[in-house]
């Protein structure tokens, strides 16, 4: 394949549509004659057709039953490995959604009292935790200097 | 059987019954219940001093405090100004300037009474004639009580480790049997807790150990508060969907235990601990010895987070 390449003076696009057939008869011709003269031209060819004849011997997936009934039977692989990557992405794109709507919630900071308040309230109906109600914070209380608080 | 053997059966039986009634009967589960009814209608003032020796070292306050109309006043004794009023469902913290926070529960149902009670023995404290009780759990004396035989108020109380050492005493350490001057005309609008029949059924089990869930009510808009009681040692179970976050707790500590870490701290007759589920954050606030802190806990949701699948699944459930 040469590395030189004059612009403007080759098939270009008219190649890949020579090889689909897509080329009406004089079209066609015309692109016959430049390719016996060109070698850029027919390095072109000669790349295309081995890329498509790779592409063939590529296996058939089996699509999921659900894209199936919705895809035709005879898309090229390149195309299927598209719609693939496209249902990854769109996969992929609702698990994340979720994941935000299942974040682990609200986060309570404690500052100490909390839990006081309401186990206190709670405990003075009781009659055997009346009169040995504990204090409730240290904020609230003389705290004794016993010189081992830890 | 011999005429003999017949004989000392005969006097054995009659020993039997003439020996039951002199040695010390113990005092019934509605005895107990009748000394706490007069503790908490009794009416007093005095100072009292709490101390409680946990695995991070000694914990203790000092109070002053003074009951009227079934309502403890308690306060650190600056200015005399009440610091906590409690009584009846009702809880309330007035802070020096003012400003006050309140809770009160409008539902509960009696705790059950698992303790046998020893006979009542005659003690002195402080120059008062008192009564002393011995509650017993499992074979162990978990709980000393000190009663007034005047006034019925509870002068002394300690807790007990499962080895018999002491683990919170709280005592009187002056006391006068008048009644007491109260503070008045301080109103404060009440957070109220209301009974909870839809909460999580796996994080508040009926039973853990020998603690009985007694009710649960709503607490932090989505978050619930179960209380448990044996009888005597209480703790409420506070659940949220969320977690806790204990960075403002300066004394807060990691502390592992048979299933996994929690964090831990003491407070004077207290102890909290928070720790992250499946199910989402929990925390145990109550005033159980440390032994009993373990049994509990091997009852409840093991720590750890929920996994991102687990959270994905929560959704569908």
């Amino acid at each position: 394949m040469s590395s030189e390449r004059p612009l403007a003076l080759h098939l270009g696009e008219v190649v890949s549509a020579y090889l689909d057939g897509e080329l009406p008869p004089a079209e066609r011709r015309r692109a016959e004659t430049h390719l016996a003269g060109c070698d850029f031209c027919r390095d072109d060819l000669t790349d295309m057709m081995f890329v498509r004849a790779r592409l063939r011997a590529m296996p058939m997936l089996e699509l999921p039953p659900e894209l199936r009934s919705k895809a035709p039977a005879t898309i090229p692989i390149y195309r299927r490995a598209r719609l693939l990557v496209g249902a990854a992405a769109a996969a992929v794109t609702m698990v994340l959604a979720l994941a935000a709507m299942a974040s682990p919630g609200e986060v309570v900071a404690l500052s100490g009292n909390e839990f006081s308040l309401t186990f206190g309230a709670r405990a003075s109906l009781d009659q055997n935790q009346t009169g040995r109600l504990v204090p409730l914070e240290n904020l609230f209380f003389g705290e004794v200097d016993s010189g081992v608080n830890g | 059987m011999t005429h003999n053997h017949r004989l000392r059966l005969m006097v054995a039986m009659v020993a039997t019954i003439l020996v039951i009634p002199t040695l010390p009967a113990a005092a019934a589960e509605g005895d107990l219940a009748s000394y706490f009814e007069r503790a908490a209608a009794a009416e007093f003032s005095g100072d009292q001093v709490l101390a409680c020796n946990t695995p991070v070292g000694l914990r203790d306050s000092a109070a002053h405090l003074a009951q009227r109309d079934g309502v403890l006043y308690i306060s650190a004794g600056v200015d005399g100004a009440p610091a906590i009023s409690a009584g009846a469902g009702m809880l309330a913290i007035t802070g020096p300037a003012g400003s006050a926070t309140a809770v009160q529960v409008v539902a509960a149902t009696e705790p059950p009474v698992g303790y046998q009670i020893s006979a009542a023995k005659e003690v002195t404290y402080l120059q008062r004639s008192a009564d002393e009780l011995t509650l017993t759990t499992g074979g162990k004396a978990r709980v000393r009580l000190t009663f007034d035989q005047g006034t019925g108020a509870l002068l002394r109380s300690e807790t007990l480790n499962s080895d018999g050492s002491v683990y919170c005493t709280t005592s009187m350490t002056s006391f006068v049997s008048s009644v007491p001057k109260v503070p008045t005309g301080t109103s404060v609008a009440a957070r109220k807790l209301e009974k909870d029949t839809d909460f999580p059924a796996e994080v508040f089990p009926v039973k853990i150990g020998t603690f009985r869930r007694l009710d649960v009510y709503g607490w932090n808009n989505d978050g619930e508060m179960g209380y448990y009681s044996d009888g005597f040692f209480a703790f409420a179970l506070y659940h949220i969907p969320g977690q806790f976050s204990v960075t403002d707790i300066s004394d807060a500590r990691t502390w592992t235990g048979e299933l996994g870490k929690y964090s831990r701290w003491f407070r004077p007759g207290t102890v909290t601990l928070v720790w992250d589920t499946a199910e989402g954050g929990m925390a145990l606030h109550g005033d159980l010895p440390v032994d009993i802190q373990s049994a509990v806990l091997a009852g409840l949701p093991a720590p750890g987070r929920p996994s991102f699948f687990d959270r994905i699944l929560s959704l569908f459930s």
